[in-house]
């Protein structure tokens, strides 16, 4: 029994991959036809040859010799019938007409002008490079250039000549780049579709005006509103990185969010990333916007933004300069358990400012950048002035006047429990400068009406 | 006739791995019709390059993402499942799973320690956190292993004590640590519910080594774990060597969890689950029980991968979650409707 079932397996496997293998080699032929688009198709050449090929051209050397032929009197070239977007024509091959009546290799630089006078200019090598251009004659017998891949202002009508120069090229576009964590980046010019992986990236970007570049977000890039409209690929620790294939970027802006993996992940499948650090200061911000701007090349507007935010800051500094007194503050992130409430530590953006902002932050004393301060502390403490960026879940100052043993705090006795958009100091963009000014209104209410 | 029903099992439990394995790599959350698929596949064995550039991203997604993350779900779905069927027979116990002595414990508290450092954008630093939790998860059984020993002898229950308290601390350690760290907190769930943090060809060829020789040496110990399913000093007085067996085991099934997890994160179910499900619908006879856990974890846990990147696409669910949600249900299902009821 055992042999006659393994023998059965055997033939039934056997049979399968003779199945397979005959499937593979009926499909191998389609692939194995010549590497054009299925666009042309090259067929016999037909009686219209005769007129195509007496149509004369004058062709201009570099060194600037004129020669008048038709094209049936270029050695080996024949006339062929080809198809592009299912209208039929009739012609010859344009790189191999150039390969033959070319006689200086160094020119760079092919001029199609017509017997009206218009005329084109293309780079020599993208045209000896394009399989599928022609020049072909219609039933008026004009000779056309049919140039598919290139833009309309290629097709001429009526060709009369064909020159070659050697003209001046215009530098090199590639535009290298180190990134925050010294990588190299090179561009071949500015970023035209990106996705960004933090929202601090993405307020940079509508900021300086490139926010229609954005092909990909991540979840979180929310601001401004218009961004929910570019379709996300996750959030942090979970992107989808099929979908950002798909998607075809030429620059991922990545941050410090993101870890070193996903960085090296996305390098890996060929697609550019840039590593924004975060900035420890305003200069620092306003080199991230810098180089955003060149990345996209919209450094104008990037100046214009630095301009206009650094300006605002010099004029809120000059009002904190005079103030005088410091009220002890407390930002509060979460406090699910009013008996332990998280807060913010020295080395945040929030700390930074509040200092800033002639404040006090209760959290700075503590360890780390987002302690965990007990009820006791914070009664002893007596902080003046509470932010609650966890409004966004719906605490509100009331909430607050009811937790037990909060209500005998100053900043509760006095209403100044505050909302808070978290997200102005949370991110690295510049919206930092509108959370500045926000917490001078709110530690200085006296002074708000000089803020800009 | 039990010959010719050992190789009917194994050709099944073949099948359907290699159709799982056709299917990881043709779904995912972007759609890539077949044509397409075949397209690139071809050209890809002929070495031709695509003509048809839109299809490159196409190759990308198939070559860079899809084929690679399906080699190394179906490595650590075998790893898990291998050594969780040697731990079943081991400890005797049908709750023994892969994690028992400390090893995803150890591999949690490893890679916890890791994300809270900042590692440099070079090759080592991106092994920062599997090596960290390879050596936490191989650091932790033996040290378990070491306080389990009564001079020369390993009782069972010790190290089962033993391996239950000391994950216990380790777990307790990288929650505390997790609380207090600054950024790295939802890498860390996201880690140590399942879900690659590397993709490409590295982890595969990283883990593949110790995965290959763990479950080589695993499936070496079935007639000696048959043997100890008599206890352990029948087993002995039968001439079986058991302090080398156990030893052996303990090793090679640490080896190749440790391995699996370091990547993959701590995927559950997997390991405690396949083993029963083969018992319930094949056989458990060890020698035949190893090798087909093996063949099935691999293919159980890709089916869970595939549905974990197609549920909510294009979010991808962490497979940990996936193996639990679905595969307890269907676990249930099996369990009313076997007939080798009793096994225990």
């Amino acid at each position: 029994m055992n042999k006659r079932f393994l023998k059965q397996t055997g033939l039934t496997i056997l049979l399968l991959t003779l199945l397979l293998s005959g499937c593979q080699t009926s499909t191998n032929s389609p692939t194995t036809a010549p590497v054009q688009d299925t666009e042309v198709i090259v067929g016999e050449t037909p009686t219209v040859e005769a007129a195509a090929g007496s149509v004369p051209l004058t062709i201009i050397e570099t060194d600037g010799s004129q020669t008048k032929l038709s094209l049936n009197e270029i050695g080996d070239i024949e006339s062929k019938e080809f198809e592009i977007e299912d209208i039929s024509y009739v012609g010859y091959n344009l790189p191999e007409i150039i390969e033959t009546i070319l006689t200086d290799t160094s020119a760079n630089q092919i001029t199609f002008t017509a017997d009206d006078g218009y005329a084109i200019s293309l780079p020599l090598e993208d045209v000896v490079n394009c399989s599928k251009c022609f020049l072909a004659v219609d039933e008026e017998s004009q000779l056309n250039s049919i140039m598919p891949d290139f833009e309309n202002k290629a097709w001429v009508k009526g060709l009369a000549s064909l020159s070659f120069e050697i003209a001046e090229l215009p530098e090199n576009e590639s535009l290298l780049f180190v990134d925050g964590l010294g990588r190299e980046i090179i561009l071949d010019g500015p970023a035209v579709s990106i996705v960004s992986l933090a929202p601090s990236n993405t307020e940079i970007l509508y900021a300086i005006g490139a926010g229609d570049l954005l092909v990909g977000r991540d979840d979180f890039s929310n601001y401004p509103e218009v961004a929910l409209n570019v379709s996300s690929i996750g959030g942090y620790s979970a992107y989808n990185f099929e979908q950002l294939v798909s998607l075809q970027p030429d620059l991922v802006l990545a941050a410090e969010i993101n870890s070193n993996e996903d960085i090296k992940a996305i390098e890996d499948l060929g697609i550019n990333v840039y590593y924004i650090s975060n900035p420890l200061d305003f200069e620092g911000l306003y080199e991230n916007v810098r180089v955003v701007g060149l990345l996209t090349g919209h450094s104008e507007e990037a100046e214009t933004l630095i301009e206009e935010l650094s300006t605002k800051v010099e004029q809120i500094d000059a009002v904190t300069a005079d103030i005088s007194e410091t009220p002890l503050v407390f930002y509060e992130i979460d406090a699910t358990d009013p008996a332990k409430p998280w807060t913010v530590g020295a080395g945040t953006y929030h700390d930074m400012l509040i200092s800033r902002a002639k404040g006090i932050n209760l959290g700075s004393q503590l360890e780390g950048m987002y302690p965990q301060v007990s009820q006791e502390e914070l009664i002893v403490q007596n902080p003046e002035i509470i932010l609650l960026s966890d409004s966004l879940w719906g605490v509100t100052a009331e909430s607050v006047s009811e937790r037990p043993g909060w209500a005998d705090i100053n900043a509760v006795i006095n209403e100044k429990v505050f909302p808070f958009d978290g997200d102005l100091l949370d991110r690295p963009g510049p919206r930092l400068i509108e959370g500045y000014a926000e917490l001078v209104r709110l530690l200085h209410p006296e002074v708000a009406d000089k803020l800009p | 006739m039990k010959q010719k029903n050992t190789a009917r099992h194994f050709l099944i439990s073949i099948i359907i791995l290699i159709l799982v394995l056709f299917l990881s790599i043709a779904v995912g959350s972007v759609f890539i019709s077949p044509a397409n698929q075949f397209t690139v596949f071809l050209s890809k064995f002929t070495g031709q390059p695509i003509d048809d550039k839109t299809l490159q991203p196409f190759a990308t997604i198939i070559f860079s993402l899809r084929f690679p993350r399906t080699i190394l779900i179906a490595l650590t779905g075998a790893a898990l499942a291998g050594s969780g069927a040697a731990y079943q027979g081991l400890f005797r116990n049908p709750l023994a799973d892969p994690y028992l002595i400390g090893v995803a414990s150890g591999a949690g508290l490893g890679a916890v320690i890791a994300m809270g450092f900042k590692w440099p954008y070079t090759t080592l630093g991106f092994l920062a956190v599997p090596i960290a939790a390879f050596s936490g998860a191989i650091l932790t059984v033996f040290l378990v292993y070491q306080l389990a020993r009564i001079k020369n002898t390993l009782p069972t229950t010790n190290l089962i004590l033993a391996g239950v308290a000391i994950s216990s601390f380790a777990t307790s350690l990288s929650s505390f640590i997790m609380l207090n760290a600054n950024n790295e907190l939802r890498r860390a769930i996201s880690w140590h519910l399942g879900g690659s943090t590397l993709s490409g060809w590295q982890p595969v060829i990283a883990v593949f080594p110790y995965i290959a020789l763990g479950l080589g040496l695993i499936l070496t110990t079935g007639h000696a774990l048959n043997v100890m399913q008599f206890g352990d000093e029948q087993a002995q007085q039968l001439g079986l060597n058991v302090k080398r067996v156990r030893f052996i085991v303990i090793i090679s099934a640490s080896l190749t969890t440790a391995a699996a997890v370091s990547f993959s994160g701590i995927i559950g179910f997997v390991g405690l689950i396949v083993p029963h499900l083969v018992r319930m619908i094949w056989s458990s006879d060890y020698k035949k029980l190893i090798p087909l856990s093996i063949l099935n974890g691999a293919s159980m846990l890709l089916t869970a991968d595939i549905l974990s990147r197609v549920v909510l696409a294009p979010q991808e669910v962490p497979v940990g979650i996936i193996t639990s949600l679905a595969g307890a249900p269907f676990f249930l299902w099996i369990l009313r409707k076997s007939k080798n009821q009793n096994m225990w």
